[in-house]
């Protein structure tokens, strides 16, 4: 987790900015309001826009940088649009139940955006925000200040090797940062509506860079071969990661907004892959179990969630904790017939069978223990 | 020669023009100071101003106590 800036440190602006070729000749308010030719602090913040960037950034960022800008309200990162679609097609068919629910969502679940300013100027505000370097404009989002600091319990915590006894992401021990498999293309959106992010036409796949791996002279071609879209890259090389349970929301008795998740644990699930396609054809992916439960907004509604098992909980994961070798590609027979690894019924809650059906393996597709391996 | 002189003369406006226009910017932007970077890039200020602040809000709490685990 970073840690968070002084209030001063906050709002520090480096006075090098005025030396910045493009942006140094626009005065604050240009963008932020304000007055400020007024000397009093209190006054000469009437008006003032923190993220002048958000919802909208047609008058600022998008003067310029207008063909990322047009892409804005399609951007997962901004629409969180997934969240919705999600929780609308758990929510209750009842007109009043479902707005109530679609009331509760806007209250917790729409915070986390992003905006063009809370990846180039500031840190998130999801994070307690804080300009990044004195509002110098950072042309690649820092990791830790930015990326990591709302993805952390899952994906820094795999990629950094902080889940206790897992080791760094492969990745990382080269020194990789997020933007050099996560493009600026693919997160600034390209225009469509995806579903999930996993849609997302020029999101980084394995294949990119290795993309010799069938060749002869690769390390392993018979057993990529073998295995070409039936699992997922990651069912081979990923180590365990972390699950949460049971979101709970609500608003506590001084107004504030509450969250609360039961613990969390490591495991590594292998189940049927929920969003087959062209783009993911295999059968066979690594799932991880996500907090949302039946009364995650009960203190708002109670039966919300009445379509719960529309969808599954225990959803298609890429975890960022790669290794080449793993405790389950060690031989055949570390995977063939280890029912451990896989996603059985009995791994899942009685009240939460029907939503997993299509994702449990069920005991006839269990790979069988091979002889001689 | 009247060319010349009307050369002569254009010119001699036109740098007092210009003279009179710098002038007078330097003026504006002197009188015109923006308090915004002054204030934003001087840390003494910020922390003089955020501790202000943080006296005023000290009793008010943040966020709920009651949000735990891992999000």
């Amino acid at each position: 987790m970073v840690e968070p800036l002084a209030p001063h440190e906050k709002i520090w602006v480096d006075s090098s900015i005025a030396e910045d070729e493009y942006h140094g000749d626009l005065g604050c308010h240009e963008c932020h309001g304000g007055d400020p030719s007024d000397p009093n602090w209190k006054t000469a913040h009437d008006g003032v826009v923190k993220d002048p960037s958000y919802p909208d950034p047609s008058g600022t960022c998008g003067a310029c940088h207008d063909s990322i800008a047009e892409n804005y309200d399609k951007n997962l990162h901004v629409s969180l649009a997934p969240f919705k679609k999600m929780i609308d097609m758990r929510a209750s068919d009842d007109k009043d139940i479902h707005a109530k629910v679609d009331g509760a969502r806007q209250r917790h679940c729409t915070e986390c955006h992003s905006s063009c300013g809370q990846c180039h100027i500031s840190r998130p505000e999801a994070v307690e925000g804080g300009l990044l370097d004195g509002h110098l404009f950072q042309k690649t989002p820092p990791m830790h200040t930015v990326c990591t600091a709302c993805h952390g319990s899952r994906i820094e915590k795999e990629f950094l090797g902080k889940n206790k006894g897992i080791p760094p992401d492969v990745h990382k021990k080269k020194y990789f940062k997020c933007n050099k498999c996560h493009t600026a293309e693919e997160m600034h959106g390209d225009g469509e509506e995806y579903a999930n992010r996993y849609e997302v036409k020029n999101g980084p796949q394995c294949l990119d860079c290795h993309e010799d791996i069938y060749e002869p002279q690769a390390a392993n071609p018979k057993s990529h071969w073998i295995h070409k879209d039936q699992v997922s890259c990651q069912v081979c090389h990923s180590m365990p990661y972390k699950n949460c349970y049971s979101c709970h929301v609500g608003t506590d008795k001084q107004g504030f907004k509450y969250y609360k998740t039961k613990a969390s644990d490591i495991q590594f699930k292998i189940g049927l892959n929920p969003l087959q396609s062209d783009r993911r054809p295999e059968e066979f992916v690594t799932l991880r179990h996500v907090p949302v439960d039946q009364d995650t907004f009960d203190f708002y509604v109670k039966d919300g969630l009445t379509n719960f098992d529309q969808l599954p909980n225990w959803k298609l994961t890429t975890p960022h904790n790669i290794q080449r070798h793993t405790p389950q590609n060690k031989t055949c027979n570390s995977c063939h017939g280890k029912e451990e690894l896989f996603l059985l019924e009995k791994d899942v809650k009685p009240k939460d069978q029907k939503a997993n059906k299509d994702v449990v393996v069920p005991p006839e597709r269990l790979p069988r223990k091979r002889s001689g391996s | 020669m009247k060319m010349i002189k009307f050369a002569v003369h254009f010119a001699l406006a036109l740098t007092i023009c210009l003279v009179f226009f710098w002038s007078s910017r330097v003026t504006w932007s002197a009188e015109e100071e923006n308090h915004c970077f002054t204030c934003h890039t001087n840390a003494g200020k910020l922390i003089k101003i955020t501790r202000e602040i943080q006296k005023v809000n000290k009793d008010k709490p943040g966020g709920s106590a009651e949000t735990e685990g891992e999000g």
